[in-house]
Formats: C-alpha cells, sequence, structure tokens
C-alpha cells in the first residue's frame, strides 16, 4: 500500500477538524473504497506551516495513481470547499510523489497563482472567502496497511471497552490510524463467498450466534468480538500498535486477543503477536517519533 | 580549513575584477596557485597575491574577504555552491548569475547585486544599490530563482523583471520595486517609492509598512480587491525568520489590503499591504 500524509489547517482547530472528518470519510477499507484514510493526530500552531491550528490526515491506497485521484478528489471536495482550510504536504517529496495542488488548480480558471519556495510550491486558489492554498506536490511512502487484532470478549460491553481502548493507544502512536468508525470493525471479513460476486463475507468463525452452525474459533464463553484494522507508514509503527492495542485491550473478561492471517497469503508481512510483545516491552511501546 | 583574502589598500585604486574569486575552485589550490589566481584591475590583468594578502589554507568551499572591496566588480558571479563572506563592502554586480552557495556581505553592496541570479543565498547587512535582483544589463529577464535579503535599505529598481525567486528588504525600497515583475516575491519592510509594480505581469509584492502610502507608491492601473487573509504569507515568513531576517512577529497571521495588477499587463500580478493589527 501506498501512504501520504496530509495536513489541512484553518482559522480554528474546529474547522479544521470538520475539513479533516469530512475528507476522511468512507475511507475504511480498499475492499469497498478509494483509499483508506483517518485522522492522525492535532496538530498545534507551532506543528504547522502556516501557523494555524491543523490536523494530519493519513491516505492509503493500492498504488500510486490510485492515491493521488483519491487525495484529489477528497481534497477538491472536502478540503477546499470548508471555510478558510489550506491544505500541505507532510512527508518528503521524493521521486515518487503524487501531485494534488497541481491539479486542483484548474479550479481556478486561470486566475490561481503558484508560489515557488525552495523546492516547494504552492498553489493559491482564488475562493469565495479569499483563497484555498494547496500544496503542489505530496510524498509518498510504501506504507503497511491491515494490521489487526481480534478481541474476543465475554460480554459487549466489556470487549467495547478493551477495544476503545486497544484504539486509543493505537492512535498514540504517529503515523498510525486506524480508520474504522471508532477504529473499530463489528463486521470482520473473512477472504471468499459462497456468493461469487463478494470477494469477502462475514468472518463466520468468530460470529457468536454461527456457533453449532459454522466451523467457529471462538473460545467457551465467548459472546463478542471486535477487529481494530490499523495502517501505518512503516512495519515497525504498525508492529508497535500491534504490541500497544493488546496490551490496551487486555483486561478482565477478555476471552482471548488474536488477529487474522487469512491463511498468510493477505500481503507481505506476517506480524506475529508473542514476537511484537517480546519486542516492544510496555516501556518501549510509548510514541515512536514522528516522520 | 579555508581561506581569508586581506585587501591591500591598492584594491580601492580602480575597478577590480574578483570573478575568479569561486569558494569550490579554491578548494583544492595551495597558497602558490590562490596568489597567481588571475583578476583584473582596471583594464590590466592581476594576480590575487598583488591585491589580498593570503592565509589559511583549502580544504573548505569557504572564502573569506576579510575586509572592504568596494571597487569590486563581478564577485561571486556564476557562483555554483560554498561560501562567501565579505567582512566589509563590496561594489557593483556581486552575485551576479550565482546558481547556489552562499554571498554573506557584512556591509553594504552596490549596483546590480545578484542580477540574473538563478539559485542560492545573498545575504547583506548593510544596504544594497538599485538594480537588486533585476535583470543584468542588456537582458528582458531578471532573478530567475534564490533568494536575496538586505537587512538595509535598497535603491530603485528592486527586482526589475525578476522572473522567480524571493528578494526580502528590511529597510526601504526605491522608485520601480517589482517593476516589470514576470513572476517571484518581493518583500519590503520600510516604505517604497513611486512606480511600484508599474508594468508587474505576475508575482507578488508585500509591503511590511502598514503606513505605506498606496495612492502614491502604485499606480491606478492597479485595483484594490480588499482585505484577506493570505495563508501562504506566514509560510514565506517563517522562512524568513528561518534565515535570520528580521520578522515583525505581529505579521504571521495578518490581513493584507490585495491590489491586483498591473491592469496594463496580464493583471495577475499582486501587491499585498500587511496589517499588523488584523491578527485574530
Amino acid at each position: 500500500m501506498i501512504a501520504a500524509r496530509v495536513l489541512v489547517t484553518a482559522v480554528s482547530a474546529e474547522w479544521a477538524r470538520i475539513a479533516a472528518t469530512t475528507a476522511t470519510g468512507y475511507a475504511t477499507s480498499v475492499i469497498g473504497c478509494d483509499a483508506e484514510a483517518a485522522i492522525e493526530r492535532d496538530l498545534s500552531v507551532a506543528e504547522t506551516p502556516d501557523g494555524r491550528p491543523g490536523v494530519s490526515l493519513l491516505f492509503f491506497a493500492f498504488g500510486r495513481d490510485a492515491l493521488e485521484k483519491a487525495v484529489v478528489n477528497r481534497i477538491g471536495q472536502c478540503v477546499m470547499t470548508c471555510p478558510t482550510t489550506a491544505c500541505y504536504n507532510g512527508l518528503t517529496v521524493g521521486e515518487k510523489s503524487i501531485q494534488v495542488g497541481g491539479k486542483l488548480r484548474f479550479f481556478g480558471d486561470g486566475f490561481q497563482i503558484s508560489k515557488k519556495l525552495g523546492d516547494r510550491r504552492f498553489w493559491r486558489i482564488p475562493v469565495m472567502d479569499g483563497e484555498f492554498t494547496c500544496e503542489d506536490l505530496f510524498g509518498t511512502v510504501k506504507g503497511v496497511a491491515g494490521g489487526n487484532v481480534l478481541i474476543v470478549g465475554r460480554n459487549s460491553r466489556s470487549t467495547l471497552e478493551a477495544a476503545t481502548a486497544a484504539v486509543a493507544a493505537i492512535r498514540s502512536i504517529p503515523g498510525v490510524i486506524a480508520p474504522f468508525p471508532g477504529g473499530i470493525v463489528r463486521s470482520g471479513s473473512k477472504v471468499g463467498s459462497k456468493y461469487k460476486a463478494l470477494r469477502g463475507s462475514t468472518n463466520t468463525a468468530y460470529c457468536p450466534t454461527l456457533r453449532g452452525t459454522a466451523a467457529t474459533e471462538l473460545p467457551n464463553g465467548a459472546s463478542c468480538v471486535y477487529e481494530i484494522v490499523f495502517d501505518g507508514l512503516d512495519l515497525e509503527r504498525v508492529e508497535r500498535a500491534t504490541a500497544a492495542a493488546i496490551r490496551a485491550a487486555s483486561i478482565a473478561e477478555i476471552a482471548a486477543i488474536t488477529a487474522g492471517n487469512y491463511g498468510g497469503k493477505l500481503g507481505p508481512f506476517h506480524i506475529k503477536l508473542h514476537d511484537v510483545l517480546n519486542r516492544y516491552p510496555r516501556e518501549e511501546a510509548e510514541p515512536c517519533p514522528g516522520s | 580549513m579555508s581561506w581569508k583574502l586581506i585587501p591591500r589598500p591598492l584594491v580601492d585604486r580602480s575597478s577590480l575584477d574578483l570573478s575568479a574569486i569561486q569558494p569550490d575552485r579554491f578548494r583544492d589550490l595551495d597558497v602558490d596557485a590562490v596568489a597567481r589566481v588571475r583578476l583584473g584591475l582596471g583594464n590590466e590583468p592581476i594576480e590575487l597575491g598583488e591585491c589580498f594578502d593570503i592565509e589559511g589554507a583549502g580544504g573548505d568551499d569557504f572564502v573569506e574577504i576579510a575586509g572592504s572591496v568596494k571597487t569590486s566588480i563581478y564577485l561571486g558571479i556564476g557562483m555554483k555552491s560554498g561560501i562567501l563572506r565579505v567582512s566589509g563592502d563590496c561594489g557593483r554586480l556581486t552575485g551576479v548569475e550565482a546558481e547556489g552557495g552562499t554571498i554573506d556581505v557584512a556591509g553594504s553592496v552596490g549596483f546590480g547585486a545578484g542580477s540574473a541570479m538563478r539559485g542560492g543565498l545573498l545575504r547583506v547587512q548593510g544596504d544594497a544599490g538599485s538594480g537588486l535582483g533585476g535583470a543584468y544589463p542588456g537582458s528582458s529577464i531578471g532573478m530567475r530563482d534564490g533568494t536575496i535579503l538586505v537587512a538595509g535599505s535598497a535603491g530603485d529598481d528592486v527586482g526589475l523583471a525578476m522572473r522567480r525567486g524571493l528578494i526580502a528588504i528590511g529597510g526601504s525600497a526605491g522608485a520601480g520595486t517589482g517593476r516589470s515583475m514576470i513572476a517571484g516575491s518581493i518583500f519590503v519592510a520600510g516604505t517604497v517609492a513611486k512606480g511600484t509594480g508599474a508594468g508587474m505581469k505576475r508575482g507578488t509584492i508585500v509591503l511590511m509598512d502598514e503606513n505605506t502610502l498606496i495612492d502614491e507608491a502604485v499606480s491606478p492601473t492597479f485595483a484594490a480587491t480588499g482585505r484577506f487573509r493570505p495563508h501562504f504569507l506566514a509560510i514565506y515568513l517563517r522562512r524568513l525568520d528561518e534565515l535570520g531576517f528580521a520578522v515583525d512577529p505581529r505579521l504571521f497571521g495578518c490581513e493584507c489590503e490585495r491590489y491586483n495588477g498591473d491592469l496594463i499587463e496580464r493583471g495577475i500580478g499582486e501587491i499585498l499591504v500587511c496589517n499588523p493589527y488584523s491578527v485574530t
């Protein structure tokens, strides 16, 4: 998966959040969306290029072309349209970058202005509250998507509590997002379906209500499972997130914590849960430095 | 190690062509070779050793001229890398066509500094003469890229026909600042004189002094468009601040009055007048 980091700023943290939330909507899984995206973290005025409050977003897609299309569409429709916003690149620009501002500039109908400062080019597009500033190029990296843990609980309340704690732990790690609603998936899927048109279907082995009618992986007493799916800018961040999630979710009434490996055939990275717990002990599972 | 060149009184007698002083070329030379570098005094060639006392050694791309060379011409012309430091004043056409590296002048520079510059940084602690960052005599295009910072004031025709790059003036600028500008950015902290932006096609002139008398400085062929908050400005100001240029902190996030023009040309250039009291 290819990843990009987008910094959105606005006149206030609230407006930056509104733009960020809108731009990352309907971006849970590349199975059904053009990209996987979510808010990485809020940015203080000292951390943004234009000194205003901001939000950092991460976008993941199957390839650079798909990522560019998704980011251009989402910034064009959800950030440029939002009052007072501006949009900047959050990764190092190299050969493998995507063009965003350079595509959106045509909205300016010939009145757009380019400003080049060093190696960075900014496009200023006139809009009805002034102008929308968007950086021309956004850097990309090869990210790691599909990190996951399955939290198996004895009741829905405690399982949701554990999953929420796990998501909070994941979100404390820079460079990692959990793109599903609240970071949590209740409709985990398996590869394939009895219906030919579908590439995936409900994860029958972890559906408590299918005990007895389908093969199950659930231990006795388990009645609820939540999956947390997360994407990171590199493997180390995803491994740290895995370790942090497992520790945060390890509360009473949790029967098991496991992960979906889909027969080891879905992607090149295999993260072994005991291994990451050993390699990232609690005191080292703190946030790794931002990129 | 670096080279230190101490000017002898001889250098003030006539126009002194210093185009051969290039930090990257001096790196691998020994003292004798540096002393034999050919300069020009008036119409005659002259060896560097006759104009300067030489101290230090090669090794780094760093040359310091420890004193003033007020009659110099072409110091740092076409410079590609390294650092050239002058602890006094410089003469005409300093840093013309420079492509990279840094020229640091502790004093002032004369006419045409940074003309047709293509990259790098020219930093002047004193004042600059006319034609700063403008078109090299005979050329229709001025500075093409790079950064020029002047802590003091500048003469007429700052950024004449400049194509790209950044010029910042800490003091006032003379008449015709940004005249016939093709693109790029000029920041002036002090006042400007008549003809600011005259004939500019594109580009941005930022006037940071809220007391600027815009009706006197700018021709009627500019259209006032009202106030807005240009977000890119903070990025530029932060960059200037990083480069050591004194920036009024009140200007970060300020509103600007915008004037579009010059309407006798394409009209998509702009003059922004900052209002430091508008920060919310």
